[in-house]
């Protein structure tokens, strides 16, 4: 959907603009966080569309910004889609075990492709609200 | 007991050697006979004595005499009936006197020999029965042989004795023990071959009078000078244990007989039980301490739960460390196990005794204080005929550091992975987005050169990483040569001058005029000067100072870089230089460093024979110092 809001929580700044440049591109409004705290904060102030979420940063892992997120009332329903470079098995389990919507390995995906997976996301989440 | 009927059963016959049982001796008919002859001498003669009186009263009677009628009347004729009669039966009763008199020696003189030879037989149980008590109490299989070997000499009073035992493995004889004509000890004799092959096959006493002429004789101990030799077999519950042998070397006339053989027999008999003990004991013994090594060598804590009775024995090297700890019982023991992993132990074990599915499991367990440690438990369990499980053996190890270090290489693997991942990922985007922006100059400069860092980071990481794999492990191949401090920091500070220009810092060095030069790997400390000055440059703001300082303190050289930058919390400060280790402020002012810089540098001064160390205060600024021998 045009004119989503998503917000990416990244901490490697390099990452972070890609992701901002490339979706951006594909007329979605991004808003960006450095680590977990903020992102929280973010979420809570402007209730995106979208977030996508490293799993490792300093401070607030991101498998416990996941728990607070949805613990929190506010941001329970955000769908919140993990993009990690970890491929562990575990780190997979745990995620979806919290509630993650999705899990995205960075290093194997292009940015095409990473707009075309929160896309379609998105339109998951609208078909599902149309339900 | 047992004992003691069996040595009277097996006497009886040595006792009484061919007696029939409660027969009535001839002198008893004699005596008989002799006391009716005695009786009817007796009586007649004293009938005729009577009416030989009465005669004479007659006879006296003149009227009698004058007419010769004495010899003719029927008394007269009676009383000479009577008279020869009675002097037949005194002459009887004399002849039978002296029968029995004939007899009663002769029975005496049988009854004394009798006795004699009961007398010896009872010495000779005596002798057996304490040599059977003596060989009782004996448990060293060595030692009983021994005393078994003099006892049955000295039994058969012979001048030689040997024991044979039965080598189940081999099938042959192993001459155990020997006194009287020096056989080999320990040598191995065929089963089949010589007196011992005789009753072995027979299983019964063989006796034999003159060995040196005797076919069977054996090679090996033809050759010694036995001259007679009875042997017999130790039986113990029908197998043949060995064979006990008494022998006679040459020069003396004895002979062996049956009753030789039997009181050997006996003896033989009552010691097989002994032996055989004394032989399962050595083989116990021997277990026990191959079991006790192994246990000492073994760095694990085995154990031996008896699961009937409920309790718990430990060995080895390990348990003698840790004896506090180790709890007695089961229910102790389950206790102690990590609760998250004892379900599955439980189970597991359950399974082992169900069906037999080997047993080994690592599970945590604690101290009862909270403190865990990770094991490895391996067992197996022993069953009963019915095959239920009675005993439970098994070893405890701990992997507590193994766990640790499979933790920490598997954590370091994680995050090494992603940290090299993350910087490809952005060279991977940014080229990219370098792409779709070929229209674009400015975008794709910008793109361009986030792609170039990304990449220089990806660079700085591999190095580092590099270097402290080599370094920790000792494999890196290192060039000491004197080198100049202040050269060397010049070249880095060139470097690392536009990052400082970009952020308006001043960076100044200051060197020593005199400073002497130090010996180093100059790779290494090229290294280390780097991180550190790259690191004051990094966590200076805008606009602050660096100020590089060389020069001799004492007998070292002194190298420090300060800054104005944002210092360390002091809560940090103790664990700076350990591996992956970033203070809480860093995260504020850049989140890719690796927490590798610090180590490194510690590393490497460790290896050029230096030291490192910081002084700071948070929001003021920091200084780090090395100090390093002078070149001699």
């Amino acid at each position: 959907m045009k004119n989503a809001c998503i917000l990416v929580i990244e901490d490697d700044k390099f990452l972070r603009k890609a992701c901002e440049v490339s979706l951006k591109k594909r007329g979605l409004t991004v808003i960006t966080a450095m680590d977990g705290e903020e992102g929280l904060r973010q979420a809570r102030a402007n209730g995106p569309d979208l977030i996508l979420m490293d799993i490792l940063m300093p401070k607030l892992s991101g498998l416990e910004t996941l728990e607070a997120l949805k613990k929190d009332e506010q941001t329970r329903s955000i769908p919140v889609v993990i993009l990690s470079n970890s491929s562990a098995d575990s780190n997979i389990q745990k995620a979806k075990a919290l509630g993650a919507a999705g899990y995205l390995v960075k290093a194997s995906l292009s940015l095409q492709e990473l707009g075309d997976r929160v896309l379609s996301y998105l339109k998951g989440e609208s078909a599902s609200n149309h339900e | 007991m047992t004992a003691f009927s069996k040595i009277s059963t097996s006497f009886k016959p040595l006792l009484f050697p061919g007696a029939k049982e409660s027969q009535n001796p001839p002198i008893l008919g004699l005596c008989r006979l002799y006391c009716v002859l005695a009786i009817c001498a007796a009586l007649l003669i004293s009938a005729c004595f009577y009416v030989n009186s009465w005669l004479w009263k007659e006879i006296t009677n003149a009227e009698v005499f004058r007419k010769g009628l004495y010899g003719s009347t029927q008394l007269s004729r009676f009383n000479f009936l009577l008279n020869w009669l009675g002097l037949l039966s005194l002459a009887g009763a004399i002849i039978y006197g002296f029968k029995i008199a004939r007899q009663a020696s002769i029975d005496a003189r049988r009854n004394a020999q009798l006795l004699q030879e009961t007398k010896q037989r009872t010495m000779e149980i005596a002798a057996l029965y304490a040599t059977l008590q003596d060989v009782s109490e004996k448990h060293e299989l060595r030692a009983l042989l021994q005393t078994m070997l003099e006892r049955a000499k000295s039994l058969l009073a012979a001048s030689g004795c040997a024991i044979f035992l039965f080598d189940r493995d081999h099938n042959d004889f192993e001459i155990a023990v020997e006194v009287g004509v020096g056989m080999p000890i320990g040598t191995h004799l065929p089963r089949s071959e010589g007196l011992g092959g005789r009753v072995a096959e027979t299983l019964a006493p063989v006796i034999v009078n003159d060995y040196q002429t005797w076919p069977y004789r054996s090679r090996v101990l033809g050759q010694l000078p036995i001259r007679a030799a009875v042997c017999v077999p130790m039986i113990r519950g029908g197998e043949l244990i060995g064979v006990l042998g008494v022998h006679e070397v040459g020069g003396t006339n004895r002979v062996f007989t049956d009753a030789d053989a039997q009181l050997l027999s006996i003896f033989a008999d009552n010691a097989a039980g002994a032996v055989h003990t004394a032989r399962l004991l050595e083989t116990i013994q021997h277990s026990e301490e191959r079991f006790r090594i192994a246990a000492q060598c073994a760095s694990d804590i085995v154990y031996d739960w008896d699961l009937v009775g409920d309790h718990v024995d430990y060995f080895g090297a390990l348990f003698q460390k840790s004896r506090a700890v180790l709890p007695k019982t089961r229910q102790e023991y389950w206790n102690l196990i990590h609760p998250d992993d004892r379900a599955r132990v439980e189970q597991a074990l359950h399974r082992h005794f169900e069906t037999g599915t080997p047993f080994s499991e690592e599970y945590r367990i604690g101290d009862g204080k909270g403190v865990y440690a990770n094991v490895a438990d391996r067992a197996t369990a022993i069953r009963n005929q019915k095959g239920n499980p009675i005993r439970l053996i098994g070893s405890v190890s701990d992997i507590t550091e193994r766990k640790h270090a499979e933790q920490m290489k598997s954590d370091f693997v994680s995050f090494v992975s992603h940290q090299l991942r993350t910087p490809l990922s952005g060279v991977k985007w940014m080229l990219e987005l370098a792409m779709e922006s070929i229209e674009s100059p400015e975008e794709l400069q910008s793109y361009l050169q986030d792609a170039r860092m990304s990449t220089d980071r990806l660079i700085g990481l591999v190095n580092d990483l590099l270097a402290i794999s080599r370094l920790e492990r000792g494999k890196l191949q290192l060039t000491f040569r004197d080198l100049d401090l202040a050269e060397l920091t010049q070249d880095i500070v060139n470097e690392i001058t536009p990052l400082s220009v970009e952020k308006e810092q001043t960076l100044l060095v200051e060197a020593a005029s005199d400073l002497p030069r130090v010996n180093g790997d100059a790779q290494l400390l090229r290294q280390a000067v780097l991180n550190l000055v790259s690191n004051a440059v990094k966590y200076t703001p805008l606009r602050g100072k660096i100020h590089i300082q060389i020069g001799r303190e004492a007998d070292r050289v002194l190298w420090s870089v300060k800054d104005t930058g944002i210092g360390i919390p002091r809560a940090d400060i103790p664990k700076l230089f350990s591996k992956f280790y970033r203070a809480a402020n860093v995260l504020a002012v850049e989140t890719e460093g690796t927490g590798l810089g610090l180590y490194l540098v510690r590393l490497i001064m460790d290896r050029l024979g230096g030291k490192v160390w910081c002084e700071s205060k948070e929001g003021v600024g920091s200084k780090f110092l090395l100090s390093l021998p002078p070149a001699v």
